[in-house]
């Protein structure tokens, strides 16, 4: 029997503070592969080695590692990170909206690369449209913003999607902490 | 705009994957190994830089970083700044004017392109000393007014310790004036009785 999985983009969004880092490191901690998370500064991810992407053996790591963004090189060196996980921390902060072809690239070509990816952010706005077009999974914390501005790039499940938004926001008034996964079927 | 409707109508239709408060499903899928593409870690299309070209790289990574560390502390500045001045018109506490993180974000996105474009940086010394300005300089006019308001605070505390052992003093006398008039009272009685 075939187990293998396709590779995953998993949109990630909270408020601050609702716990959406806590719950991104213990997937990574126990997902068993290798990670590198791109963050735009160096105060988040502290306890990982920073890893700058420049020659071959940079990329010869296992574990988790940190990769601040730097917008003269970083699309180009992350293009070339193959099999882990990819985790674009707070990408509104180095993405813009309208997203750079390559980001396009590394999305559609995350599979040939085995290559799963997060793409955290505070809300749907906070994600450049580009990452909603590809994604398998969302992880819904409290959100504030409004998610019709993303409206044109959720192709599956906006409804739904809107709907959870609300509910999440709800129950969050109790447990800040509530989330909802869902699978983009 | 959301509804209240929506959110008390919650979806329970099939057509639908999610789970609420728990990420076993996601994590099982997560765990399984991924379609086997048969390439290496390390990946072959990319060539060792020469020395030169890594230092090329290293520089602009350098001024990017000094862009970006300019741009956060001018942000911080600016974000400060505005407050300040927007309260003394207001009235209203300093934090109620102040950006919140996404604003700030972009604000600082657009310093830092500001400053690589410009290539305009301020020295890490001017920075300590507007930082230090900021940070204490407006307290000076608030110390002073601390200083004068706990100097007569003291003045008063010394004055009302000096009232109480007066008073103690006061009420020792009395005590002592009401036990003498009593043995007085007292002898008197006696002598009274005795004549």
């Amino acid at each position: 029997m075939n187990n293998e999985r396709a590779t995953k983009l998993t949109i990630l969004l909270g408020f601050n503070g609702t716990g959406k880092t806590t719950l991104l490191r213990e997937v990574l901690l126990h997902s068993q592969q290798r990670a590198l998370v791109v963050t735009p500064d160096d105060v988040e991810w502290t306890d990982f080695p920073e890893n700058p992407l420049q020659t071959r053996s940079d990329y010869a790591f296992t574990g988790i590692q940190r990769h601040i963004f730097n917008p003269e090189y970083s699309l180009d060196a992350i293009a070339h990170f193959r099999k882990g996980i990819l985790v674009f921390d707070d990408c509104r902060s180095y993405f813009q909206d309208r997203t750079d072809p390559k980001v396009r690239e590394l999305l559609i070509r995350r599979r040939q690369r085995e290559v799963d990816i997060f793409a955290v952010g505070h809300g749907f706005t906070q994600v450049p449209p580009v990452f909603f077009t590809f994604a398998s999974d969302y992880i819904l914390f409290k959100t504030v913003d409004n998610i019709d501005r993303r409206k044109d790039c959720i192709a599956n499940n906006f409804d739904f999607i809107k709907q959870s938004q609300a509910f999440v926001n709800s129950k969050a008034l109790k447990d800040p902490h509530f989330f909802r996964h869902i699978k983009n079927v | 705009m959301l509804t209240d409707s929506l959110v008390e109508d919650e979806v329970v239709n099939s057509d639908y994957n999610f789970a609420d408060g728990d990420l076993s499903a996601f994590q099982s899928e997560f765990s399984q190994p991924k379609q086997d593409m048969g390439i290496s870690d390390i990946p072959d299309d990319l060539e060792d830089v020469e020395q030169e070209q890594l230092a090329e790289v290293e520089d602009r990574a350098a001024m990017t970083r000094h862009a970006r560390q300019t741009s956060k502390f001018v942000t911080h500045i600016v974000d400060s700044g505005a407050a300040l001045g927007l309260s003394l018109i207001s009235k209203n506490s300093v934090d109620s004017h102040k950006a919140d993180s996404d604003d700030l974000k972009e604000l600082e996105r657009i310093f830092t392109e500001y400053f690589k474009e410009t290539g305009g940086n301020i020295p890490l010394w001017a920075q300590l000393l507007i930082c230090l300005t900021t940070i204490y300089g407006f307290q000076i006019p608030q110390a002073l007014k601390d200083r004068k308001l706990n100097l007569e605070r003291e003045r008063l505390e010394l004055e009302r310790k000096k009232l109480e052992i007066e008073k103690e003093e006061f009420k020792r006398l009395k005590e002592a004036e009401l036990q003498r008039i009593k043995t007085q009272q007292k002898e008197n009685d006696e002598q009274r009785k005795s004549n």
